[in-house]
């Protein structure tokens, strides 16, 4: 079956005075029909930088410098101006970190989520008004208050909001870049339900993209960690918690605590993320691995299937 | 003063702990980023380079001008040639050596406004940043009327009030001038006193005094610097229109005096290009420069005007 | 409204701080005995005592329309403000004009250098722009008229319109032709010189607004870039410039006394001028009356204008 999205040794850098910072070095992933993937990492480790260069939203300094992303049947990064234009939103759309800021301060509400579909559709003014409201009361939003200006919503609503815009046209990915990081913890919880929700009418396949691996742990069906540009494992949610096999992630899963454990100190992982401008020989994590050795100074490990499903990218587990 | 005095005076007076508060965000490492950033910024060099020229012209003035400006030296209106570069005016006097003086008390009136204006400006502001809120509102008020009524009519009132001659000049400039920059160090003093260091210094004991004087001081700094150098321009131009219109002092030849005889001499109508365009062209590269290096710096300063 | 007051009192102030009483001025010019000197004392009401003279001026300026300055001195016995309002149209014509066109000249060019950053046409823009901003008025319109009215004569240099010729009605097109012909360089001295500060504030708030995470969602919401521009970013990033007209008001009217000079040009730039000369207190404080209320008039339609285009503020 045809993978909603398809990216394969996607390589952006950011082409700065210190040098040639590389944001995403080479991952290759895929997301099924209906399937919601979660990426997940450190800030920094360029997981919204992949996002952005799904849509080709990437600014200078930055730019794509290789590889594949294939979506529906088209290769993004072969795509003209105006093929772009119209792949935006319709097939690939996209819920941005903050997203109380990717709302318009001067127009209303509603006539933002007309504007998509004027943009893709020859509709009438009156249908795209129409079809903005239909989304919004999906989203709960009452239609009083469609004609508000964005300042009049409150932090929760204006999420909302967003998730209507972004679903206005049904596209066939959804990419959720920290949708929840924002939000207080009574909110979050509305948003992810709500994102569930959506999930399940629209049938959509849903990138989601976070440092938060609990959120992952509900909503998601495979999850892939990114560390320093570069994908450490990839695997089925359950599979990740119960049997993490790269240190990064065992650190990961090991730094979350339980509600109902008790005493006992906080841990964390060791260390810093690298200099992503620096060119590190070999694996980027060695500096904070307690299972490094050194092989792991010569070469960078390549991502490799070790389990059903479950791909790693560690000498020490490839190599026993 | 400068920060750096500043901050040797200061330090060992500070309350324990105020001290580490105080030097987290200081003035001396954005002076020392704001010379490397202007090093390497072509634009603010060029723009330091046009000045520089400038006062150095200025200040050897009388080596450099081939002739007395004021002295009438042969036939009026004659075009540019090699006795004369940018040919003569309608009394017979060389316009280059005009120019050359014009550099001189042009830029002399401009320094000093400058200088004036900052340190009421500076100190009005600081007042107005730190204190009760109803002497604030009182001092915002003031600036804002003489903000809101026009500058130059009134200028051009006070000036032929006070007659010709060029500290009156430059006294009227400075009256008026002041408030622009009270009221911007007002506001960027307010916004430093919100950070959270003011807080924590406050706390670990510092006085009202030493807060102003050792923390907000040095942080406003460079913004005051950027727009002081602007104001060196505000002030050049303005003292050009006032002697354009005649209430210049006839026996300092600034640029604006320059046009002003040009204007009342008929140079347009008699071929005199050189002598309307020579001084303008002054004015205007002086303008570009102070422009190219003051908005570098205030790029610098203010963060937030920094290209993402 | 308390800005009106205190700007009412120091009108009043100030043309009464300048040395040497009017009076005198008068008679000598006239050469009239100093007998005559008392009495044109008296009649201007010089001889009553200061406060006295205070009371006058409010009831007179405040409580009558239109409000009455007494009579000029210096174009005795025209009333003030019949002096004031031959001359004034002229200028507010003068000055209209030329803010509507900087205005909207320079919030164009702002973003026009905003959207190609990076380009020789931005670099173009902001080269000009920074060059214009110092040039003085009277400078650039001494320049215009040597290119474009002695060496190349397409524009008149002087005068607001011909005054040998005679027209049939007030506003027929060959008067209009005319008045614009002769408007034609004052104004585009004015806007020349007064632009570039609208440039470079629009770029700056540009740049600052299309790094904002709703222009990428309207970018990735595949709008086209155009409409990306002008409807979302320069929507948000001209606010601010309705700050910044409010201080350039007064600087455009000190523009207009200098080029109105230039120019010959009957506006009340001149008029003032010549007041000032001649210590004519009333004309004075009618001139700075009448510029004071303009300036204080834009800012009221300023705020008007700040609440119809942020929503912010409405709601």
């Amino acid at each position: 079956m045809n993978p909603a999205l398809r990216v394969t040794d996607l390589r952006v850098s950011f082409f700065t005075r210190r040098g040639e910072v590389k944001a995403v070095d080479g991952i290759s992933f895929e997301v099924g029909r209906g399937e919601v993937v979660g990426l997940a990492g450190e800030s920094g480790c360029g997981k919204s930088t992949t996002a952005y260069a799904i849509l080709r939203l990437v600014k200078p300094p930055g730019r794509i410098i290789g590889g594949s992303v294939y979506c529906d049947g088209a290769e993004v990064l072969d795509l003209d101006e105006r093929e772009l234009r119209s792949f935006r939103w319709k097939k690939v759309s996209m819920i941005f970190q903050g997203a109380m800021n990717s709302l318009n301060p001067v127009h209303r509400i509603r006539d933002q989520i007309a504007e998509a579909v004027t943009v893709h559709e020859h509709v009438s003014r009156q249908e795209a008004l129409a079809r903005a409201e239909e989304m919004l009361s999906l989203v709960g939003i009452s239609r009083s208050r469609t004609t508000d200006y964005p300042h009049q919503f409150s932090g929760g609503m204006r999420q909302r909001a967003v998730i209507a815009m972004a679903l206005a046209l049904s596209p066939t990915l959804l990419i959720a870049d920290e949708p929840t990081t924002a939000l207080d913890v009574v909110v979050e919880r509305q948003v992810l339900e709500l994102l569930k929700d959506m999930k399940r009418r629209f049938d959509l396949s849903v990138l989601f993209i976070t440092h938060d691996l609990s959120t992952l742990a509900e909503f998601s069906n495979r999850i892939a960690i990114m560390y320093a540009g570069k994908l450490a494992e990839t695997a089925g949610t359950k599979q990740l918690f119960s049997n993490p096999l790269h240190p990064y992630t065992s650190g990961l899963v090991r730094s979350l605590t339980g509600l109902t454990e008790r005493g006992g100190k906080l841990w964390s992982i060791p260390g810093s993320p690298p200099d992503l401008a620096a060119e590190i020989e070999g694996c980027k994590f060695r500096d904070r691995c307690p299972v490094a050795t050194e092989a792991c100074s010569k070469e960078a490990p390549e991502l490799l299937e070790v389990e059903q499903e479950h791909y790693v990218a560690c000498h020490s587990v490839t190599n026993g | 003063m400068k920060a750096n005095e500043v901050r040797d005076l200061g330090e060992e007076s500070l309350p324990i702990g105020a001290g580490e508060a105080v030097r987290e965000d200081r003035g001396s490492r954005a002076w020392r980023e704001i010379w490397s950033a202007i090093r390497h910024d072509k634009r603010a060099l060029a723009g330091l380079c046009i000045i520089v020229s400038f006062a150095t012209i200025g200040l050897i003035a009388p080596y450099a001008s081939p002739y007395d400006p004021f002295a009438l030296l042969g036939a009026p209106y004659q075009p540019p040639s090699w006795r004369h570069i940018l040919g003569t005016d309608n009394l017979g006097r060389d316009v280059l050596s005009q120019v050359i003086w014009g550099a001189r008390v042009s830029l002399f009136v401009g320094i000093v406004v400058a200088l004036v204006v900052t340190a009421i400006g500076v100190t009005v502001g600081l007042i107005a940043a730190t204190s009760h809120s109803l002497v604030d509102e009182v001092l915002m008020r003031f600036c804002d009327i003489l903000i809101i009524i026009p500058k130059l009519p009134l200028t051009i009132f006070v000036a032929a009030m006070l007659g010709r001659g060029i500290w009156n000049i430059i006294a009227v400039l400075a009256a008026f001038g002041w408030p622009a920059m009270a009221r911007m160090v007002r506001s960027e003093a307010l916004s430093v006193k919100q950070r959270p260091y003011v807080d924590a210094a406050r706390m670990a004991g510092a006085s009202q005094l030493q807060i102003t004087f050792l923390i907000i001081l040095p942080n406003i700094l460079p913004l005051v610097m950027a727009n002081a150098i602007l104001t060196i321009i505000s002030g050049i131009m303005s003292e050009a229109s006032l002697s354009f219109l005649g209430l210049g002092d006839p026996s300092q030849m600034s640029w604006g005096t320059i046009i002003y005889f040009a204007q009342m001499g008929g140079a347009i109508y008699n071929g005199g290009w050189a002598w309307v365009t020579a001084p303008g062209l002054c004015i205007a590269l002086m303008g570009l420069g102070t422009n190219f290096f003051g908005s570098t710096v205030n790029l610098i300063a203010n963060p937030r005007l920094r290209r993402r | 409204m308390l800005t009106y007051a205190v700007a009412l009192v120091f009108i009043f102030a100030i043309p009464r701080l300048i040395p040497g009483s009017p009076e005198e001025m008068m008679a000598s010019s006239y050469r009239l005995p100093g007998e005559v000197a008392a009495v044109l004392r008296a009649r201007f009401g010089l001889d009553k005592s200061l406060s006295e003279q205070f009371l006058l001026y409010v009831r007179n300026v405040i409580l009558t329309f239109p409000p009455d300055f007494g009579i000029s001195y210096s174009y005795y016995p025209a009333p003030v403000w019949n002096v004031v309002t031959m001359y004034l149209p002229w200028t507010i014509f003068l000055l209209a004009l030329s803010i509507l066109l900087t205005a909207i000249i320079g919030i164009l060019l702002g973003i026009l250098s905003a959207w190609k950053r990076g380009t020789r046409l931005e670099t173009a823009i902001s080269g000009i722009s920074m060059f214009l901003l110092s040039t003085p008025y009277f400078w650039i319109a001494m320049i215009l008229i040597m290119l474009f009215g002695v060496y190349i004569p397409i524009f008149p240099p002087a005068g607001a319109y011909s005054s040998r010729v005679i027209y049939e009605t007030f506003f027929c097109l060959e008067f209009v032709v005319d008045v614009l012909r002769h408007a034609a360089l004052p104004v585009l001295s004015l806007v020349a010189g007064s632009f570039a500060s609208y440039t470079i504030i629009m770029r700056d708030n540009m740049t600052s607004t299309m790094g904002e995470d709703y222009v990428t969602t309207a970018e990735a919401k595949g709008v086209e870039t155009r409409a990306v521009v002008f409807r979302h970013a320069a929507r948000n990033a001209v606010l601010p410039i309705l700050t910044l007209f409010i201080l350039h008001i007064g600087t455009m009217v000190g523009g207009a006394i200098v080029t109105e000079s230039v120019f010959s040009y009957p506006g009340v730039g001149l008029l003032l001028f010549n007041a000032i000369l001649n210590q004519d207190y009333p004309l004075v404080q009618g001139f700075f009356y009448v510029i004071t209320i303009m300036v204080i008039v834009a800012n009221w339609v300023a705020d008007i204008l700040y609440v119809f285009v942020d929503p912010r503020i409405r709601y």
